[in-house]
């Protein structure tokens, strides 16, 4: 084991990982400080270029880029009042409030230096937690993955915002698109059209770019011209009294990363969410509730530790099961895969040099965050006004070279077309995308725990629940698809004896 | 304005003109760019291993670099099919597997051995029969005994149903006399998990190569019983085979480096020339041996009539035992999970289209409409977008990347808003960057076209 951490400290350590993770931090600030650009669509833009790392530094890259790209979007939230990521949306009336009131620097300082606390302690989070759950995982098998990866993605689609119905097409669509090709199980061509390069499936890192990348450019054009000229910067200190608002309050602190680390895990739900339910346990807790919304910095550093601790929490199930806590872990997954590297509990035991590595990069670039982060903030102006008509046919060439790079098919970007254009309508629309991409990655480890079972159990169905570990998740996930239709019932029958018109299910 | 245009038109002729041309290189001169090795199996198994020690040493005999590109999916269709359609020009190799022999008579692909020009069979691993090392069986007559008084109980498995350990386990047992389904096959996604499966009761017994299975039967929990291949195995003298039991059947998943069926017969002889040095090299002799690889190397034309002979004796297999074409009693098909999947999925439909007839507004109803102030503009410019991709998607090939990528996007630049001067000045930077990032630093193979740059 020491051997291994010590391997794990010389990748890390190596001039050319650090090279490749400032260079990855630069891009990740960049792309979370324009506004309409997510952390998402920078790390589905990266993706061709991990292919050609080994696994540790790829996943350096990766979430050394999440981190950047998080804490990055508070920037222009607080400059001009547009969330540079969906996870600053929480606070950003808050944000921009302050730097109205001439507290921009501070607000920014404040955005920082919890981020990289919030982000720190969502490692150790990792650290602690992802073991832990695998030596319980150890014992599982087909039937408890199954039931597993059910309950990811219902959470995710409980979760996810909107209605519940559009929630379960977008999964459904993604499950049913993951199983277009040849199956693992039987051999067997299906939905391919006659088309080879349909053999193998669809290949999930176009479909991935398209939908966070090209469905994001189009997003963009078809979008009013962002307001940019009201924004400005006071030049007072930026580290100004930052620590002494945390040391205040170290409890709240401590409470904001632990909600965002909890989201962070629940899959379906990352930094977006995390920022919101910590805002709103801040509110609800604070001595001063009137403040939020209005210009409190508690609410500020309260959501933006939460946001950047949930990336850590993201990356336990991720690791353990195989089944991704967010967008961007979805994607890590997409890329061990295809590195032959199916996360399990064995690699805990399998590649100690791996996870060592991600444990390593998770402080590493969470201390990387603040003095890159500074730069960004004094930078910050400059990197929204880069004009739009540059931006987004650049992210357009990216786009279709990385789809092209896996494996140098056109074919490919045409998958990458499509799945921008369905990106596009299906979020115009009001149905959520996540959902889609996590049924696209997880289904055919779905697909293959389930026939497996079902070959393995002749058919029996009972046979699911048959194991203690098995049937406790499998009554978990009835109750779970029970309680929204129960709710609904008991809600509707009220309103019925009160002579209202029946309501809809939240 | 047109002075402007002028600078862009002369900046792509400056590329043009610094570009060389490959057209001119002779035969004689094979190789003199580097080449690419398609690997139909996915990065860390045992043909990627291989293939990956091969494109090493090839890099030192060859003198160019050899880079590995893994072509996974649809049980090696995909990376097959890559490979026979490359253009036969020696510079894509391809590492062709047993599969291809089989995959066509299962009604999966067009994609036959003779499409290939094979060069060198680079090894064969037989099949190799694991049990726990508990196991009640101390060799394979007894095990064999057992699957004849009791057909159908035991349980084994190797990879999916209808690969190559399914097709040794099924050939080993009509040799014996057995029906194909004396033992019953429980599908694996790789002898990896089918192994860890056996460790763990699920299954009863294991088919796959002893390279595969090696450090589990070095480290004592599993013990092989017995081997498909001619003789024994130098590294494991102990495990005998299947003939010298009296059964006297073969089997051997092989691997080989081939190029498409039309390759030029003096580029084929010389990259025979190059893979021969490559195996009589000690360090490749190392590897095979420690690795537990076996099989003797190949000639092209041996090589080539022992795949066709294998193509017809998998043939006639995979046409007697039922199991390997796909039917298979009792047992939910390829579509069960898809059918439940559409299912679902129209009931949500008909629960969405239900919502709508109501008359209630769903909550998820989006917040970003098209543009108020400029609806036209905004639908157009999303058109355009599309537009530029089909147009990269249906020149690319013909141009190449620089000339149709620089020109979509000076396209679009211009249609952003974007000055003369900063959108030629864009492209300058951007498309040669991109270029130089992937072609040269990924080694990405992009279009070349007009431009091979």
């Amino acid at each position: 084991m020491p051997d291994a951490l010590g391997e794990a400290f010389s990748i890390v350590f190596s001039p050319s990982v650090i090279g490749i993770m400032l260079l990855s931090a630069t891009y990740g600030l960049f792309v979370g400080a324009i506004p309409g650009l997510t952390a998402t669509m920078a790390v589905a833009l990266i993706i061709p270029f991990t292919f050609f790392m080994s696994p540790p530094v790829a996943l350096a890259a990766i979430s050394t880029l999440s981190a950047m790209a998080i804490f990055a979007g508070d920037i222009p939230s607080t400059l001009m009042r547009i969330p540079g990521t969906p996870a600053s949306a929480a606070y950003v009336a808050d944000a921009y409030a302050l730097n109205q009131r001439g507290e921009g620097s501070r607000v920014l300082g404040v955005c920082l230096v919890s981020s990289a606390l919030g982000g720190l302690l969502g490692g150790i989070a990792l650290i602690l937690g992802a073991p832990t759950l695998a030596r319980v995982a150890f014992a599982f098998t087909t039937y408890e993955y199954f039931w597993l990866a059910i309950l990811g993605l219902s959470s995710a689609v409980i979760v996810s915002q909107g209605s519940l119905a559009k929630g379960c097409f977008s999964l459904l669509l993604g499950l049913l698109l993951s199983t277009v090709g040849l199956d693992e199980v039987h051999g067997m061509a299906r939905m391919t059209f006659g088309l080879t390069d349909l053999a193998g499936g669809i290949n999930f890192i176009p479909a991935m770019i398209g939908m966070f990348g090209l469905s994001e450019v189009l997003r963009n054009v078809t979008r009013r011209e962002a307001v940019a000229d009201s924004s400005h910067l006071d030049s007072g200190k930026i580290f100004q009294g930052t620590l002494r608002l945390l040391r205040r309050r170290p409890g709240h602190f401590l409470r904001s990363s632990a909600i965002g680390t909890l989201i962070g895990i629940l899959p379906g739900a990352g930094a977006d969410i995390a920022a919101w339910v910590s805002f709103a346990t801040s509110k609800k807790f604070s001595k001063t509730p009137n403040d939020y919304g209005k210009g409190s910095l508690e609410g500020v550093s309260d959501a933006s530790a939460a946001n950047n601790a949930s990336l850590g929490g993201a990356w336990i199930p991720a690791l353990v099961f195989g089944i991704p806590g967010d967008a961007v872990t979805a994607i890590v997954l997409g890329v061990l895969m295809m590195k032959g590297i199916q996360p399990s509990p064995q690699i805990f035991i399998k590649q100690p040099v791996l996870l060592y590595s991600v444990y390593i990069v998770f402080f590493v670039s969470n201390l990387l965050l603040i003095p890159m982060g500074y730069l960004a903030i004094r930078c910050g102006r400059i990197i929204i006004r880069i004009p739009r008509g540059i931006l987004l046919p650049a992210i357009l060439l990216f786009c279709m070279v990385g789809s092209y790079a896996i494996n140098t098919s056109l074919f490919d970007i045409g998958v990458m077309l499509i799945f921008g254009v369905v990106g596009f309508f299906l979020e115009r629309h009001g149905f959520p995308v996540g959902p889609v991409v996590l049924g696209l990655v997880l289904g055919p480890q779905v697909e293959k725990n389930f026939m497996f079972s079902v070959i393995k159990s002749d058919g029996n169905f009972m046979e699911f629940f048959s194991r203690p570990v098995a049937g406790t998740l499998g009554i978990i996930v009835s109750l779970l698809w029970l309680a929204p239709a129960l709710l609904a019932l008991r809600r509707w029958s009220r309103r019925r004896s009160m002579g209202l018109p029946g309501g809809r299910p939240a | 304005m047109r002075s402007h245009l002028g600078s862009w038109v002369l900046v792509m002729s400056g590329l043009t003109s610094l570009a060389c041309l490959p057209g001119c290189q002779k035969i004689g001169s094979y190789p003199s760019r580097p080449i690419t090795i398609i690997c139909p199996w996915a990065v860390g198994g045992g043909t990627d291993a291989f293939s990956r020690v091969v494109a090493s040493l090839m890099e030192e005999e060859a003198g160019v670099p050899v880079s590995v590109i893994n072509r996974t999916g649809g049980g090696g269709i995909t990376g097959h099919t890559a490979g026979a359609a490359a253009p036969p020009d020696g510079y894509t190799v391809t590492m062709i597997t047993i599969e291809l022999a089989m995959m066509h008579h299962r009604g999966l692909t067009q994609l036959k051995p003779e499409d290939f020009a094979p060069v060198m069979r680079l090894g064969c691993d037989g099949a190799a029969v694991f049990v726990r090392s508990d196991a009640p069986w101390k060799d394979l007559s007894e095990l064999v005994e057992d699957v004849r008084e009791n057909p159908g109980k035991l349980r084994a498995s190797g990879t999916s149903l209808g690969g190559s350990w399914h097709i040794a386990c099924t050939s080993s047992l009509l040799a014996l006399g057995l029906a194909a389904d004396a033992i019953r096959w429980v599908p694996a996604e790789g002898s990896g998990p089918a192994r860890q499966e056996l460790l763990s009761g699920g299954i009863d017994v294991v088919f796959c190569s002893l390279a595969e299975g090696k450090s589990q039967l070095e480290a004592g929990q599993l013990r092989a019983l017995g081997v498909m291949a001619e003789q024994r195995h130098e590294r494991f003298p102990n495990i005998p085979t299947f003939k010298e039991l009296g059964t006297p059947v073969i089997f051997g998943a092989w691997r080989g480096i081939a190029l498409p069926r039309n390759a030029p017969p003096e580029i084929a002889s010389r990259l025979e020339e190059i893979m021969d040095r490559v195996m009589s090299s000690s360090s490749f002799k190392e590897f095979f041996l420690n690795g537990g690889y076996a099989g003797e190397r190949q000639a092209s034309e041996v090589f080539a009539k022992s795949m066709l002979q294998d193509d017809l004796d998998l043939g006639e297999l995979i046409r007697k035992s039922r199991i390997l074409s796909g039917g298979h009693d009792g047992q939910p098909g390829s579509w069960f999970f898809p059918w439940i999947l559409f299912s679902g999925l129209l009931i949500v439909v008909v629960a969405i289209l239900l919502q709508g007839f109501l008359g209630q507004k769903t909550a998820g109803a989006s917040p970003q409409v098209l543009a108020i102030d400029k609806p036209q503009g905004a639908i157009f410019q999303f058109v355009e977008i599309l537009a530029a991709v089909i147009f990269y998607l249906a020149l690319s090939e013909a141009l190449g990347f620089l000339i149709t990528a620089g020109t979509m996007m000076f396209y679009l630049f211009r249609r952003l808003k974007v000055g003369w001067i900063a959108s030629a000045l864009a492209v300058a930077l951007l498309v040669p960057g991109t270029y130089l990032l992937f072609a040269k630093l990924m080694r990405v193979q992009l279009p070349t076209g007009l431009i091979p740059w």
